[in-house]
């Protein structure tokens, strides 16, 4: 079993060397990248961060999935130093704030995303260099970043095409116990924490799913590379088999790309899943199952990985009857991510599936903690919330659930705060909450998730409404202009769709604490 | 808009209202109850029936069903005059 990620790759990259590792689309034309491309390309980059003195330090990572983002990914790893994948959707500000606080010096830019390297030198003076991984680049200092000299803007394009690789090239040996990723996710606190994982860890993960795909099949990735779903289990699990990986230029075309790349294998959350059910459920129910399959899916999809969110069984039911496994698991960042999942041996619907073999569990007041080889060391830079996190060693999921006698796990609720809307997202209501509150008409507020939308309750302030003479008609205009303005700087699943507007302020605990379970 | 049949067809397939009961003041998520992953697909459905392409940047002024039908005559009406 390997221990870590770069024996993996290596390993696969050799074997598999002349099947098609990437496809991807580019002006309308599909480009295919071989795993001996992928093997060269990763080398080439790394050689491009020890050309920029880029070693044991932070490397930043915004962009959508690309052939560029994972060959940028791998290299961090391999070079000795820490990759932190930032989700793309974030705004600029939100995303300077990560950077400061991951330590970043470095940072892999994508093409849509050049908003962030304006006012970089003001906003991260840590940042030394930035990667913008785009074909043309107009490599020239954005505003904001004149200031600052020693600020690098390369074109991670233009650098990969001029750098060969030396002879004597060599990747140093690895540790595999060291941090190797700074994953951010949502927390209760409202503040978001940053995972730290080694590539132990993510090894262990990759090695330990199962998953019986022969080497040249396809997957079709359509979920966001930053978060660790899609990076363990799409890319770093399907590179390890020989897969042929697809990307998913929008969301707007998974449909279409479904049809266009065929895949064998999927991974979505649920809401995926419910959307793509939507169109099935509107096809005349005289056709046969298998030529609308082919229609909907492309004709070869036997299965989809199905996390993040609960998932109703009755889909599992439904997919099976055009020839398609569901298999449902559970998993969370801090873990690598997977914790237990179905699998082509084994398919309970309604059950996450068993434990992987290198994971433990125990139930405490029905909270499933967890043991294993995958689990993160702490939150960088967090010493209290690290503390809070591990109970005797013991990983506190912050999830209930319960294993049945055949060792099938069952998720029954939440014990955090965390809104889970039904495309996975992890909501922090804190964080929406405490930038809203700071206007002077809200006097109260809570936010709440239902499927996937959030909800606004506000309780708006006496005084002020008094003060300016409002009537109900002008207060509820009023939030309303607010909660918009709120949802332009905010990525689609942070913006609030409903507005309910409360006479009487939130019943509160003796500690003046909202209770937030009454609302 | 000649195609707004078609329109209202495609809309339908998301939601339980019946193109025929579809007005132009719904808004695709609080009234026609689309998650986010609808509308994104949604719009795709338009690009490929109607033989357009919806820049991103510019969904997320998309609202109504009034706001799509303005948005989709003004892309079809700019790429038959090109």
């Amino acid at each position: 079993m390997e221990e870590n990620i770069l024996e993996i790759v290596e390993k696969s990259c050799r074997i598999h060397r002349d099947v098609i590792a990437v496809k991807y689309l580019s002006h309308r034309e599909i480009v295919e990248k071989s795993y001996g491309d992928l093997w060269d390309d990763i080398r080439k980059t790394a050689v491009i961060l020890r050309n920029n003195g880029l070693c044991g330090t932070h490397i930043a990572l915004v962009g959508s999935s690309s052939y560029e983002w994972i060959c940028a990914y791998m290299a961090i790893l391999f070079t000795g130093n820490t990759a932190v994948p930032l989700d793309a959707n974030l705004s600029a500000p939100e995303l300077h704030e990560l950077l400061n606080r991951s330590e970043s010096t470095a940072l892999f830019c994508g093409a849509s995303r050049k908003d962030v390297i304006t006012e970089l030198t003001a906003d991260c003076p840590r940042m030394n260099v930035v990667f913008t991984m785009e074909k043309k680049v107009d490599i020239e200092h954005p505003e904001g970043a004149d200031s600052n000299p020693q600020l690098a803007i390369l074109s991670f394009e233009q650098l990969r095409s001029e750098t060969t690789i030396p002879d004597d090239f060599a990747f140093a040996d690895q540790d595999k116990d060291k941090m190797c990723t700074l994953m951010y996710t949502s927390g209760t606190t409202g503040k978001s924490k940053g995972v730290m994982l080694s590539q132990f860890n993510l090894a262990q993960n990759v090695e330990n799913v199962y998953v019986n795909l022969e080497p040249g099949v396809t997957i079709l990735s359509v979920l966001p590379i930053h978060h660790a779903f899609c990076l363990t289990m799409e890319w770093m699990k399907g590179i390890s088999l020989g897969a042929t990986i697809c990307i998913n230029d929008s969301l707007l075309h998974m449909l279409k790309n479904m049809k266009r790349f065929q895949p064998v294998g999927m991974l979505m959350v649920p809401l995926m899943v419910e959307t793509i059910y939507k169109k099935l459920k509107d096809v005349n129910p005289l056709l046969p199952k298998k030529l609308v399959a082919k229609e909907a899916f492309g004709g070869k999809l036997e299965y989809i990985f199905c996390g993040g969110a609960y998932l109703d069984p009755m889909y599992v039911t439904e997919f099976k009857k055009y020839g398609i496994d569901i298999l449902q698991g559970y998993g969370m960042t801090e873990c690598s991510p997977v914790i237990c999942s179905n699998n082509h041996r084994y398919n309970r619907p309604g059950s996450v599936g068993k434990l992987l073999d290198n994971c433990a569990v125990r139930f405490v007041d029905e909270e499933i903690q967890v043991k294993g080889t995958s689990v993160m060391s702490g939150y960088y830079d967090m010493p209290d919330e690290t503390a809070e996190a591990f109970q005797d060693g013991w990983l506190c999921t912050g999830d209930l659930g319960y294993l049945d006698s055949d060792g099938f796990m069952y998720i029954t609720g939440r014990k955090k705060n965390l809104i889970i809307l039904a495309n996975g997202e992890n909501i922090s209501p804190e964080e929406l909450e405490g930038k809203l509150s700071v206007e002077p008409l809200i006097s109260e507020i809570v936010i709440t998730g239902d499927g996937n939308h959030l909800t606004a309750h506000i309780y708006p302030d006496q005084d002020f409404v008094d003060k300016k003479h409002m009537d109900a008609a002008r207060t509820s205009e009023k939030l309303q202009k607010i909660i918009d303005t709120f949802n332009k700087n905010q990525p689609t699943y942070k913006r609030i769709s409903a507005l309910d507007i409360r006479k009487e302020p939130f019943e509160k605990s003796s500690t003046k604490k909202i209770k937030r379970n009454l609302v | 808009m000649n195609n707004n049949i078609t329109f209202l067809n495609i809309v339908a397939e998301y939601c339980n209202t019946p193109a025929d009961e579809i007005t132009n003041d719904m808004r695709f998520i609080e009234d026609l109850g689309f998650s986010s992953l609808d509308f994104m697909t949604f719009l795709g459905d338009l690009e490929d029936t109607f033989d357009v392409e919806i820049d991103e940047d510019e969904i997320i002024n998309i609202h109504t069903i009034e706001d799509a039908i303005k948005y989709l005559d003004n892309l079809t009406s700019s790429s038959a005059s090109v």
